[in-house]
């Protein structure tokens, strides 16, 4: 691991971020710039490439990716990303502590520090845990398209990219041109289940270079169910007086210009929550410890700015310079038994070239550096709550710790007759986990209507603060994953294609979390192996009548999975918390004068998890069915720019709980029921 | 050295063998510009250049290419702002209402499409363009090929004609012409 021959033959090669939504290297003309103005011999005298580095298609890209366009974003009625994450084979969502879900992935628990979500390309991860909330956190309302790799992605984006990646472009001043609002009511039969509202802007300056600017952001109150709350102690506890509360709050800037882009990105996701880490939450009140909701809110302000060069025609290099300053898990109340105050910053820069270097040939290097520091931001209070020091990374002043990575990454893409095949890996040195070296292997074929990919990757996820910080003797290795996955891709008809893939994975030294439901007690450890294998599929049917999207996964654990947290003792075949089956729908039926009717679905199948009573329950396969009806105003209406969305989630009222994923002693949470929602959109161009 | 001479000579192969097409991003270019030659160029619209694309993100092919050639719409075209706008495959009736300057015909248009469209645009007296340089044969105005590992317009002179538009011989000169 980390030998030196190896660092330069990674580094010979150079990354890739070959990323699928990625701009093509070698551009033929610079933004901004008049074609009228350009020579035509000179354009005629271009010699032709095989296939130019370009952004692939979800077809082509060599990884197993999900793609959702704005168009399938709006028919589907979600209201944010997790409601997204249930279309997509493969992912389903479960409970950690304090209220907060996150994602699993192909029947493993992921969201701790395997998934990687990218807004625009900027790092949304918390640094202090590196974890990924959802529920009403990232809204719909500005997400234009969502694209996601099932699979890791650790070669190209670093640690946190071990099982997928998710990937939300927002609507900028290309899609806006003008202003956009849209506000949504969504009521349960005991509360709302959100209400939000959201703002879009985006113009382009026509100034030389041609200054692109948008805004965006959203704000609101959610709730995650109103049904009750049974805590480990046997507590009863009803969510519709409070304690699952999801409020949403966030500001995106973006700005192009020439190569320049800038982003910004400031994010304050708020919940409530009485479930603590299993037993109702407390905080003192007139002198008495009571049972009390905790507010807890997860605050990021995150940007990076960064500039394309073109060098002659084949050769592109970026700089990229980014910070995110994060306040996550901030529970403010001194009182509350959840107690937790501290600061995280992250600073650091990268430079990725591009070469075009023959027809058919191109390359990627890059390398990254970036440092973190955290600190308690109020040390007078460290030992509060779940509010411990630094002590474990740095005895001498545990009131802070810093942590940095330097990384070098590279990826080569040869587009050959046989194949086209994608060689590439990264390389991390971390100042207390020490080295990594993770490679990327793949071949894509495309015949006539078929695409083939055979993938083999690496990735890895090195502890993040309060991994070392809670883990004896602050000793933590980096977990590592490996992946093999087969695809093949069918477009049956202009308006039919279907895909298929199996996969194995396997992580090794996994990073646990175990928690005392007494004492509150955190620890992580590296615990043996987990893996899982399984099949997904994927059918979308598109034609003038509308669109209809169909997925499929099974997920089986791997018979080497040794880590207990995870293991059941009813059934070797699946890990706590997961089902082995799911399947999930998409349909949009166009009527005529712009009304359109729509339906999503998913249906997981049955689950095993502790249950209320604090022994394992099975959870029985549940069938989650939402439509909604939309009409859109037409170009020629008066009222054109008008949307009106009115629909119906969960329709039949199924429980689909909240279930923790390892044996950290907390109870489900009820999942959301049925709820009737109004969607009101409105588009005006400027 | 071996090692390096037997790489060279395998990219050389390679190079050799490979399938040769010209990019969606430099076809698109090479195309607006020797639209810039029609003589009417001028008199037809003021304003964005609006270029309409049909496609669709549910048909990869067509939203492969339509990714590719985006930075296109971040451009000028003698002084006036390049927007590239999506339109349905469905959507040729609609060419009017977004005051299209153009088609653009993307690869993997069935030939059913690609004549809805050519016909939606000669209708309406806007350029067509194809990135499929069978197109121009019979039903576009202005394609793009590859000739001797360089790009070649291709230019149906008879749309030319019936579209208004004629070009200089200089342009014509280094075209293909389809009459």
């Amino acid at each position: 691991m980390g030998s030196p021959s190896r660092w330069v033959v990674f580094s010979a090669l150079g990354f890739a971020s070959l990323a699928f939504s990625q701009e093509p290297a070698g551009g033929v003309v610079a933004p901004g710039a008049d074609i009228a103005a350009l020579s035509l011999d000179d354009l005629l005298a271009q010699p032709i490439e095989v296939a130019s580095h370009r952004a692939e298609s979800a077809r082509e890209a060599a990884g197993v990716v999900t793609v959702l366009t704005r168009e399938e974003i709006v028919a589907s009625g979600a209201r944010d990303l997790s409601d997204l994450l249930w279309l997509v084979p493969g992912f389903t969502q479960n409970l950690d502590v304090e209220n907060v879900t996150g994602l699993s992935v192909r029947g493993v628990w992921s969201y701790e520090g395997k998934v990687l979500l990218l807004v625009d390309g900027v790092d949304m991860t918390d640094l202090l845990y590196g974890v990924n909330p959802l529920g009403l956190h990232y809204l719909t309302s500005n997400i234009e398209r969502l694209e996601i790799i099932r699979g890791p992605g650790s070669a190209i984006h670093g640690g946190n990219a071990g099982m997928a990646v998710i990937s939300i472009i927002t609507r900028g001043a290309k899609e806006v041109h003008g202003a956009e609002v849209e506000a949504r009511y969504g009521q349960l039969s005991g509360t709302s289940s959100d209400r939000t509202i959201g703002l879009n802007l985006g113009h382009t300056f026509d100034v030389p270079g041609q200054l692109a600017v948008s805004v965006s952001g959203y704000l609101g109150q959610g709730n995650r169910s109103d049904g009750t709350y049974t805590s480990s102690a046997g507590d009863a506890w009803a969510l519709s007086n409070g304690g699952a509360a999801t409020n949403p709050m966030l500001l995106n800037v973006g700005v192009t210009w020439r190569g320049l882009k800038a982003r910004l990105v400031v994010d304050n996701y708020t919940l409530t929550t009485i479930d603590g880490l299993g037993e109702l939450a407390t905080a003192t009140r007139d002198g008495a410890t009571v049972p009390a909701p905790a507010t807890m809110s997860f605050r990021a302000t995150a940007g990076d700015v960064r500039y394309t060069f073109q060098l002659g025609d084949a050769v592109t290099l970026e700089p990229r310079l980014y910070a995110s300053l994060q306040r996550p898990w901030f529970t403010p109340d001194p009182t509350s038994s959840l107690y937790y105050d501290k600061h995280a910053l992250r600073s650091g820069a990268s430079v990725t070239a591009t070469w075009a270097a023959l027809p058919g040939l191109h390359l990627l290097a890059g390398v990254d550096a970036h440092r973190d520091d955290a600190w308690l931001s109020q040390p007078a209070l460290a030992g509060f709550g779940a509010n411990p020091d630094f002590a474990a990374l740095n005895p001498t002043d545990p009131s802070r710790a810093t942590l940095s990575s330097l990384s070098a990454f590279g990826q080569l893409q040869a587009d050959t007759p046989v194949a086209n095949f994608t060689l590439g890996g990264r390389a991390e040195t971390h100042s207390v986990a020490g080295e990594s070296l993770v490679p990327r292997l793949a071949a894509t074929r495309r015949f006539d209507r078929f695409t083939a990919k055979l993938l083999f990757s690496g990735a890895y996820r090195a502890p993040s603060f309060e991994n070392f910080n809670s883990a004896p003797g602050g000793v933590l290795k980096p977990e590592e994953l490996w992946v093999g996955e087969a695809e093949l891709g069918f477009q049956a008809t202009d308006w039919a294609f279907v895909s298929a893939n199996v996969y194995g994975l396997r992580v090794d030294d996994p990073i646990l979390y175990t928690v005392n439901p007494g004492t509150g007690a955190e620890g992580y450890v590296n615990a043996g192996h987990v893996g899982s294998r399984g099949v997904e599929a994927e059918a979308r049917l598109q034609g003038a009548l509308g669109f209809l999207r169909l997925g499929y996964s099974f997920a089986q654990a791997s018979p080497d999975t040794d880590v207990s947290a995870y293991l059941l003792a009813d059934t070797k075949a699946r890990l706590r918390g997961m089902p082995g089956h799911k399947l999930n729908l998409l349909g949009h039926l166009a009527l005529p004068k712009g009304y359109g009717l729509n339906a999503t679905a998913w249906l997981v199948s049955d689950r095993t998890a502790l249950g209320s009573s604090l022994a394992d329950e099975v959870f029985p396969t549940a069938l989650i069915i939402n439509a909604n009806a939309r009409w859109d105003a037409a170009e020629t209406s008066p009222v054109r720019g008008l949307a009106v969305t009115l629909g119906v989630n969960n329709v039949f009222d199924q429980p689909l709980p909240w279930l923790q994923p390892y044996d950290g002693g907390h109870p489900p949470i009820p999942g959301r029921g049925r709820d009737i929602f109004f969607r009101l959109g409105y588009a005006l161009p400027l | 050295m071996r090692v390096g001479a037997a790489i060279a000579g395998a990219l050389v192969l390679w190079s050799a063998s490979a399938r040769a097409e010209v990019p969606p991003q430099l076809g698109v270019v090479v195309m607006l510009k020797v639209l810039t030659y029609d003589h009417a160029f001028a008199d037809r619209a003021s304003g964005d250049f609006v270029v309409c694309v049909p496609t669709s993100e549910q048909h990869a092919d067509l939203s492969s290419a339509y990714a590719a050639i985006g930075p296109v719409g971040e451009t000028l075209l003698a002084g006036r702002k390049v927007r590239l706008v999506a339109v349905p495959l469905d959507g040729a009736d609609g060419l009017f209402e977004r005051k299209a300057s153009a088609v653009l015909l993307l690869p993997g248009l069935t030939p059913k499409q690609v004549e809805r469209w050519s016909k939606a645009a000669e209708r309406l007296k806007v350029y067509s363009l194809s990135l499929v340089p069978d197109d121009a044969e019979e039903r576009v105005l202005l394609s793009v090929e590859e000739a001797s590992g360089k790009p070649r317009p291709v230019v149906n002179k008879k749309l030319a004609a019936a579209l208004g538009a004629s070009f200089p011989p200089s342009v014509l000169k280094v075209a293909r012409i389809v009459q």
